[in-house]
């Protein structure tokens, strides 16, 4: 395993703060692991460092610090998300936030969201209870029918957010909308489509470098099979192929193990009940 | 057959009481299928076979198996022949004289045993599936009384090491696709979820590490290592105890069901599907 292989520092000076210094792949999956097993762990994310590294990573990104990111981020519908009060949080801390200003009409049921970043003029976004009906919303039941206020409340917050400040959101969407997506249905490319060229994102990143580490491959080795000079060049198509290979190699590693560890210290059993020999007699 | 562990012959293994891995499938078939093969009367029918070839599936199976894990056993049981054509008289008269020298062995072709051997040969070559095949119990007959049912079960499992169980296998092709296949045709997970409840019942053991070693029957012999998934190994369980808790409904009621008759239609892979209408 590449232990240079570089991620996004996350140290007492950054904007995650706090005692973890990660500087190396190797340390976040060891960080990621050891908060897998913890009991401060959020149930989500028990047992699984592979989607703590990516959270913490991901929130890193957007300014939050570890515990933060691991109990805020979540993905809901395929989409990354953070709670509205959260986003609210990453884009206060942005240096270019000047206001937010939120407003609900309870006699048309509408509402607004300003907000101002410096230098820039005021974003309002507005949504309403006919919004709601139109996008089939108003009766969709669980949150909306308790919640109506608060739900058109944080639709017009995440619109006016996510317009004013798309560079400190970076793609994160607010959970309550998220909740509101349909899931996408995953359809197996026909054999006529055109094959994906568009690099692999970060999550497939982090997927592929914890499987080279299973299979012990280097990553500089699958950049050399995929034909490219840098792990981020990995493009769509070639990405499903290098990792059912990785997985083979993982899992074919995994069982030699396996074997080994039962060979070590083998042999014949201790039987309680006498074999009893009717041949010989 | 009184429960416990037994060094007795396949054919006495084979024919002592108990519901093995066979008479599960069978009973998977139908209960009446199990019931005419295994528990009504009638005299059971015993395979002869005068010489064994590699086409005896199951006899040359059960050669390979003591060639490789009882291999002092081997030519005490088993008596090479020359390939000789029965049907001139000289054949005939070759093969009287290889009856006569045998004294009671079975017989096999010379062409099977050459075949046996370089099996063999693979396997010892073999740097995980050698190791997996030393220092263990060979071929004990493990037979013991189900706690829910009652009922008497067998299993027989080719290698008991303490630490696992391995499963000798011959077989056409090894690949993994086939294999897993053979797994889910031929009840495999089930013989091992029996073996299983067996160590569980006679030995206090909790086994749950069951590994296939599988040779090809045609060169190159290819030698391949399987462990099975404890998962599969679960299902395996599943299937046994369910299968027997419905045999012995079978057994106090006396009642053995045949197919049920239903409404029948074309299996899914003949059906087109919107994908391929579009």
């Amino acid at each position: 395993m590449n232990d240079e292989t570089n991620l996004t520092t996350i140290d007492s000076d950054g904007p995650s703060g706090g005692f973890m210094s990660v500087s190396t792949f190797d340390q976040a999956v060891k960080v990621s692991e050891m908060i897998s097993k913890s009991q401060f762990c959020p149930k989500q994310f028990y047992g699984k460092p592979g989607d703590i590294m990516i959270c913490i990573q991901m929130g890193q990104e957007v300014g939050l610090k570890p515990m933060q990111a691991l109990q805020n981020i979540a993905v809901i519908n395929g989409r990354p998300s953070v709670w509205g009060d959260a986003m609210m949080a990453i884009c206060r801390r942005s240096p270019d936030f000047e206001y937010i200003d939120e407003q609900l009409d309870s006699t048309t049921m509408t509402a607004v969201c300003k907000v101002k970043r410096k230098n820039e003029p005021e974003v309002v976004r507005e949504f309403s209870k006919k919004d709601a009906e139109s996008a089939g919303l108003w009766k969709k039941g669980g949150a909306w029918t308790l919640y109506p206020g608060r739900m058109l409340q944080m639709r017009a917050r995440g619109f006016a957010l996510r317009d004013a400040f798309t560079d400190a959101l970076r793609g994160i969407i607010s959970r309550e909308e998220a909740m509101d997506i349909k899931p996408e249905h995953v359809s197996r490319p026909s054999p006529t489509s055109t094959p994906a060229i568009e690099p692999i994102d970060s999550e497939q990143i982090a997927e592929m470098v914890v499987l080279a580490e299973r299979a012990e491959v280097s990553l500089e080795d699958i950049c050399k099979v995929a034909n490219v000079d840098d792990v981020h060049k990995i493009t769509s198509a070639s990405y499903n192929q290098l990792r059912s290979r990785l997985m083979k190699k993982a899992r074919d590693i995994e069982q030699k193990e396996k074997l080994k560890m039962l060979t070590e210290g083998s042999g014949v059993p201790d039987i309680i009940v006498e074999a009893v020999k009717v041949t010989d007699e | 057959m009184k429960p416990g562990v037994y060094d007795i012959l396949i054919t006495d293994y084979h024919e002592g009481l108990g519901v093995s891995r066979s008479g599960i499938m069978e009973y998977k078939r139908s209960p009446l299928h199990y019931y005419h093969k295994y528990v009504s009367p009638h005299p059971k029918e015993r395979r002869e076979v005068d010489i064994i070839t590699v086409r005896n599936a199951m006899d040359f199976g059960n050669a390979f198996h003591t060639y490789v894990l009882e291999h002092d056993k081997y030519y005490k049981e088993y008596h090479v022949v020359p390939k000789m054509n029965r049907v001139t008289k000289k054949g005939k008269e070759e093969y009287k004289k290889a009856l006569e020298n045998a004294g009671g062995k079975y017989l096999i072709d010379a062409e099977a045993q050459k075949i046996i051997g370089e099996m063999a040969a693979q396997i010892d070559f073999h740097p995980e599936a050698s190791v997996l095949l030393k220092d263990a119990l060979y071929e004990k007959s493990l037979f013991w009384d189900d706690v829910d049912t009652g009922l008497l079960c067998k299993a027989r499992p080719d290698v008991w090491n303490k630490n696992f169980i391995v499963d000798l296998k011959t077989t056409a092709n090894a690949g993994k696709k086939e294999f897993s296949r053979a797994i889910h045709n031929f009840g495999y997970h089930i013989q091992c979820g029996m073996i299983h409840e067996a160590l569980k019942s006679l030995n206090k053991q909790e086994m749950t590490n069951f590994i296939f070693v599988v040779v090809e029957k045609d060169p190159p012999y290819a030698v391949v290592v399987y462990t099975l998934n404890e998962e599969d190994l679960l299902l395996g369980v599943e299937e046994f105890k369910s299968t027997l808790y419905d045999m012995k409904e079978n057994y106090e009621t006396g009642q053995w069901s045949s197919y049920q008759s239903s409404t029948i239609s074309l299996p899914g892979y003949a059906k087109k599907t919107e994908e391929d209408l579009t």
